[in-house]
């Protein structure tokens, strides 16, 4: 009887595995694409929301949204396909000028060719970025990048101790003029007592911007696409530094 | 006998001259004439106007139409530039100021297309009244304010 009943078992779970490599194998079957599917990013969530206008652009205008990236002229769909929604838009009275504020922006990496010249450049020790990064807003962010790293070298000065690093939501200008505030402080008698009111008031804020922040990074920046009529005229890298001027 | 003709003569050329001096002298015109009321003086509404401060508004939109700002909704409207036109004018409004309601109609959540119609009734009213608020927007006041927009809202001039 046991036997019988181990017999019927075996029988059946060896049905079921093989109904299911058949419903597998049917899966596929009917799927052949699956194995090939590109990977799902924001940027094809949003194409697949404005279909029709993605599809009207000129290759170069697609192929610049499809890879996050801005160019001069693009459309609001395609800033939008590019980049998603911005934090503010902001609009002029006659509603020509509108610019679109993006509080945390990461920029998209570098192509895989640029990224492996850049790391041959790194090796050899020669840092010119004019020669690695072709892209101009790569190129700002870079920059950008460049002079945190040197910000953030650690100082030897023992009043430098408690110096605030930047936050994600502060524009390079801002930080900069909380670094100069620290330097001409230095230069008077009461120079820690002055130090440690820019570096309390500058935790506070960096705590706040913690909490605040959805994403609390200091490699983000901010950035402002400026469109005139319904055109990309500029876009603005940390209040400061245009995104299609290559950088010295 | 031609003595009398000698001075009808004169007299003939005197009643002649006299309209033309008339005519030669305007001021010497008819008592009646004076005595009518002056001429109401049209002001030109854009001197009107440049008797206040002239301000540039830029507009938060709310993003429900991002594509299309016009048809957007507005969240605030700030004062971000300020143009004194007389040195001794100490202008109620300043840069920074978010301008609420314009003649008692809050501008929160209308399109600038309305804003601009409301801005308008307003202006053919009278002097439209602006209740702005500070930079914190703790506290507000209503202001009289017909300063020129130094970039126009939709459909208007000034």
């Amino acid at each position: 009887m046991k036997c019988l009943r181990y017999m019927h078992n075996t029988s059946f779970r060896a049905l079921d595995r093989s109904l299911h490599l058949s419903i597998t194998l049917l899966g596929f079957m009917l799927n052949p694409g699956c194995e090939t599917a590109p990977k799902e990013t924001p940027q094809s969530k949003r194409i697949t929301e404005l279909k029709t206008t993605y599809e009207k652009a000129p290759e170069a205008a697609k192929t610049a949204a499809s890879t996050g990236n801005l160019a001069r002229g693009q459309s609001p769909e395609l800033v939008y396909i590019a980049l998603g929604r911005p934090n503010f838009i902001l609009t002029s009275a006659d509603g020509r000028v509108t610019t679109w504020t993006y509080q945390n922006y990461l920029p998209p990496p570098p192509p895989r060719a640029v990224q492996e010249a850049s790391k041959r450049e790194k090796f050899r020790g020669n840092f010119d970025r004019q020669s690695q990064i072709k892209d101009p807003l790569q190129d700002a962010v870079g920059a950008f990048q460049y002079n945190m790293s040197r910000q953030m070298v650690p100082s030897t000065d023992p009043l430098d101790a408690n110096k605030e690093q930047k936050r994600s939501d502060q524009s390079w200008a801002d930080y900069a003029r909380y670094n100069t505030n620290r330097e001409l402080a230095k230069s008077i008698p009461e120079a820690e007592k002055v130090l440690k009111i820019l570096d309390d008031k500058a935790r506070v804020e960096y705590i706040d911007s913690l909490k605040n922040d959805r994403i609390a990074d200091p490699i983000t920046v901010k950035l402002e696409v400026i469109f005139i009529g319904h055109q990309v005229s500029d876009a603005i890298v940390d209040d400061s530094v245009s995104a299609f001027v290559t950088q010295p | 006998m031609k003595s009398s003709l000698f001075h009808r003569l004169l007299s003939l050329i005197a009643v002649i001259s006299l309209p033309l001096t008339a005519l030669a002298q305007p001021e010497n015109q008819p008592a009646a004439e004076q005595a009518k009321p002056a001429r109401i003086e049209q002001m030109n509404p854009f001197t009107v106007s440049a008797l206040y401060a002239a301000i540039e508004v830029q507009f938060t939109l709310s993003g429900k139409n991002l594509f299309k700002p016009l048809e957007d909704t507005v969240d605030s409207a700030e004062v971000i530039s300020l143009q004194i036109r007389d040195p001794d004018d100490t202008p109620e409004i300043g840069i920074g100021d978010k301008i609420v309601a314009i003649d008692g109609v809050e501008l929160h959540g209308k399109t600038l297309a309305e804003i601009s119609k409301l801005l308008n009734q307003a202006r053919a009213k009278g002097v439209p009244d602006m209740k702005i608020s500070g930079n914190l927007g703790l506290s507000t006041k209503t202001i009289k304010f017909d300063g020129d927009w130094l970039v126009p809202l939709p459909g208007l001039k000034r």
